[in-house]
């Protein structure tokens, strides 16, 4: 009964905003014949799915079988917490999220008393039209309420991979992202009928800081749950899956850089309406990707071929639209005021060359396995090296950019200028050079390079806080664009020092290991104790016993597991991990030797691992802070 | 500007509207139809296994296992019921002697050559890149199936099949 009413409610959203894609249709060639109240619609259209949403997750909660999604992806024995997760655990009930998210940001929207009722109007026109898209590739090729006859007793499990707290919320997250660029989109398709653009870059400001901090959550979420879940001892492996989340990430970011610009000078407007339209349409293309199964990656994703090919006409009708409205509207003069290189935005446009050259290499890679296929037909992969090699060469200008930008003047500045203010900057740059490669010389010199420039982009950013409080005497009125900025760089900083650790540095052992057995690795020595059964709610588990001593005493003890799910004999490996601020040791077990005393263990030690996570949350916590600032700004 | 989008945007879709017709998960092995790598190995029970082993008259079975890899366990009563009417060659990747002669003898020895690949390099020029991996080789010591993973009963068919069309 509340499935079939979930599956009413969702015809009736269809229809709600077939409304709206219609006025935008008729629009197109009769200007203002038609004209709904998209305000109401949208508000309309939210409930209407918010319903539909709780319907199935209700479904899900009761183990209602009788829906095949569920029968598939739930089970009776399952924990309350993951019946619910279980609703985004699969593909139609994840696009139904999607959904979700998109008329609640419709619905957000609607709310906003910053733009006119004229240009509301019109973004959500538009964006209606995008919620009208989704809902019928849902109706049409992904129903969630769709019936299995006879209802078998029992549901298959859902994917024990995705049994696991940062599982359940990191897909969430990363819709939120994901899916606030669509609202991006809107409002800068809709921007471009008007006559003055710049107008509206204050509209967008909040959302583009908003979509980007749950895109970086999300994406955070997502490779920290690889990281001690999936037992390969990595938190970034380069599949398909984790490009498509990377590469709106990296436009997004080069994005909220411009954006700066056009808010507070006036440049750039036009490309960054460019960017956003391309952020969105990288969303989409990351979700054909992944959806399609055209590409071979770790991640499961049920395929189908028909609804590959509605995602593909979806890419398509939606970045068409984009870019022919944007060459109507345009008329590709360029703008009157020039951009020095050595000025704030200058340094700004740098920045976007590179993110953008790096989305596009990795865009690239990602998809050239396709070309390969159809062209030449050729079977080609492209693997983490390739990723490795382009991002190296990058990072360096990047790098002196970051360092340079936040010092340099807005409209017009002097390199040697800003290097004489950087003095006392400069000066600790190679004393803290030669610390970091004194403590480090044993390590491969590429490492030690990485981890001086992750300190340099540290050291400039707290350096900035210091120059400030000279000029200002007062540490605690530091605005909120300047702790942004700073914590945010800061956050990559982190992250390249992290990333460095626990690839180029990383230490791996594997061996049988026998019980009382004694494996050194870096300082620990990790003694084998055994194995026991444990049984969990759902699954019996073998739990493997390591002291860990460092200098001969106790630390801890680590449990990793390797765990057997009651139904559909599904094994996964639950890593155990003692992080420490230099580095974190990890030990995954593996199988049993034949002589049934010996068995695998994996053991590594992953330098700085944990400053990757603490560099996501400095990220977040700067986007937070512009986002604060973006809304405070409209009043 | 717009012709130029236009022609953009029909390239892209075509790739990937093609891509969606391919499955990316199947991939065919470079060296079929071409003449096995050469490679010369310390033998199991013998001097030296080298590829004018294989070269010699009938249809051969190369098997690349070792007794260090569970799944070369799951596949071996296969390899025993196909070393009845055919001749199955072994070469054990990274595996020590009496490792593999205690394996060998509990479960039955197919092999009527094994090579020790100690250092796991012909195993490279072979393309593999995962235990087990079967390969069928003809009379000229042309490679012209490529199995990967454990042979399992339902597979045996298909076999048995490609190497009666060989003969």
């Amino acid at each position: 009964m509340i499935s079939e009413l979930g599956f009413l409610l969702l015809i009736i959203v269809f229809l709600v905003s077939s409304l709206s894609s219609f006025e935008l249709l008729m629009n197109t060639k009769y200007p203002k014949n038609f004209s709904f109240d998209q305000d109401k619609l949208s508000k309309l259209i939210f409930l209407l799915t918010l319903s539909s949403f709780i319907c199935l997750s209700f479904s899900f909660v009761n183990s209602d079988f009788s829906l095949n999604v569920v029968s598939k992806n739930s089970n009776s024995q399952l924990p309350i917490i993951y019946k619910f997760t279980g609703v985004w655990g699969n593909h139609e009930g994840s696009i139904l999220l999607w959904l979700l998210v998109m008329t609640f940001f419709g619905f957000l929207f609607s709310k906003s008393i910053f733009a006119s009722t004229n240009f509301k109007n019109d973004v959500l026109k538009i964006h209606n039209t995008l919620c009208f898209l989704i809902v019928s590739f849902i109706l049409f090729t992904s129903n969630p309420f769709e019936k299995t006859f006879p209802p078998p007793i029992e549901g298959s499990d859902l994917n024990p991979l995705l049994q696991d707290p940062g599982l359940a919320i990191h897909p969430p997250f990363l819709y939120l992202g994901y899916v606030g660029f669509s609202i991006i989109y809107s409002i800068s398709v809709a921007a471009l009928s008007y006559k003055n653009k710049a107008l509206f870059i204050k509209i967008l400001r909040p959302w583009v800081f908003m979509s980007w901090i749950f895109l970086t959550c999300g994406i955070g979420l997502g490779s920290w749950w690889a990281y001690y879940e999936l037992g390969w001892g990595g938190f970034w492996f380069w599949d398909p899956v984790e490009n498509a989340s990377l590469l709106p990430w990296l436009t997004a970011s080069a994005l909220l850089h411009t954006i700066v610009i056009a808010d507070k000078r006036g440049l750039l407007v036009n490309w960054t309406i460019v960017l956003s339209i391309l952020t969105f349409i990288l969303s989409l293309l990351g979700t054909f990707l992944v959806r399609s199964g055209v590409l071979v990656s770790v991640h499961a994703f049920a395929n189908d071929p028909t609804r590959g090919i509605y995602i593909l006409l979806l890419l398509f009708s939606i970045s068409a639209f984009g870019v022919i409205k944007y060459l109507n509207n345009n008329t590709f003069t360029s703008s009157q005021s020039k951009i020095n290189l050595v000025s704030r935005e200058g340094m700004i446009s740098l920045n976007n060359i590179f993110m953008l050259s790096l989305a596009f290499t990795v865009l690239l890679g990602t998809i050239y396995p396709l070309f390969s296929n159809v062209i030449f037909n050729s079977k080609i992969s492209v693997g983490a090296p390739f990723f490795n090699s382009i991002l190296m060469p990058v990072m360096f200008p990047f790098v002196f950019g970051m360092i340079i930008g936040p010092y340099a003047r807005w409209g017009k500045d002097d390199l040697i200028k800003i290097l004489n203010r950087l003095k006392i900057l400069l000066f600790s740059f190679i004393i803290i050079s030669f610390a970091v490669w004194y403590l480090n010389y044993k390590d491969p010199v590429l490492a030690i390079i990485f981890i001086i420039l992750g300190c340099w982009i540290i050291i400039s950013s707290l350096f900035e806080l210091v120059q400030f409080q000279k000029v200002n005497r007062n540490i605690f009125h530091i605005p909120n664009k300047m702790i942004a900025q700073v914590s945010a760089h800061i956050g990559i900083g982190l992250l390249i020092i992290g990333a460095t650790g626990s690839s180029i540095l990383k230490k791996e052992k594997i061996q049988f290991q026998e019980v009382g057995e004694i494996v050194k690795v870096n300082k620990f020595d990790v003694q084998f104790q055994g194995v026991k059964k444990v049984e969990g709610p759902n699954y019996i588990s073998q739990m493997g016993f390591f002291k860990i001593f460092s200098k001969d005493k106790l630390i801890t003890i680590l449990k990793p597991e390797k765990r057997f799910y009651n139904s559909g004999n599904q094994v996964t490996t639950e890593a155990a991990i003692y992080s420490t601020i230099l580095g974190d040791l990890y030990i995954a077990i593996g199988d049993v030797h034949q002589n049934k005393i010996k068995w695998t263990s994996r053991i590594w030690y992953n330098p700085y691992t944990i400053w990757i996570w603490i560099g996501v949350v400095f990220l977040a916590i700067g986007g937070s802070f512009s986002f604060v600032n973006s809304l405070r700004r409209k009043k | 500007m717009r012709i130029l989008f236009l022609i953009f945007f029909c390239f892209f879709f075509f790739i990937f509207y093609e891509g969606l017709k391919k499955d990316p998960k199947e991939i065919p092995s470079n060296l079929i139809s071409k003449k096995i790598p050469e490679f010369n190995l310390k033998g199991f029970n013998s001097s030296e296994m080298t590829n004018y082993d294989l070269y010699k008259s009938e249809i051969k079975i190369i098997n690349f296992f070792a007794s260090w890899c569970p799944p070369c366990q799951i596949e071996h009563e296969q390899l025993m019921h196909l070393s009845k009417k055919n001749s199955v060659f072994g070469i054990a990747k990274k595996n020590q002697l009496d490792e593999l002669s205690s394996w060998l003898k509990r479960l039955g020895n197919p092999y009527t050559k094994i090579g020790m690949d100690l250092e796991g390099d012909v195993s490279i020029d072979w393309g593999v890149y995962g235990l087990p991996e079967t390969f069928i080789v003809d009379e000229e010591g042309i490679i012209k199936y490529k199995h990967v993973g454990p042979i399992m009963k339902r597979d045996l068919k298909e076999l048995e099949s490609v190497i009666k069309n060989l003969r």
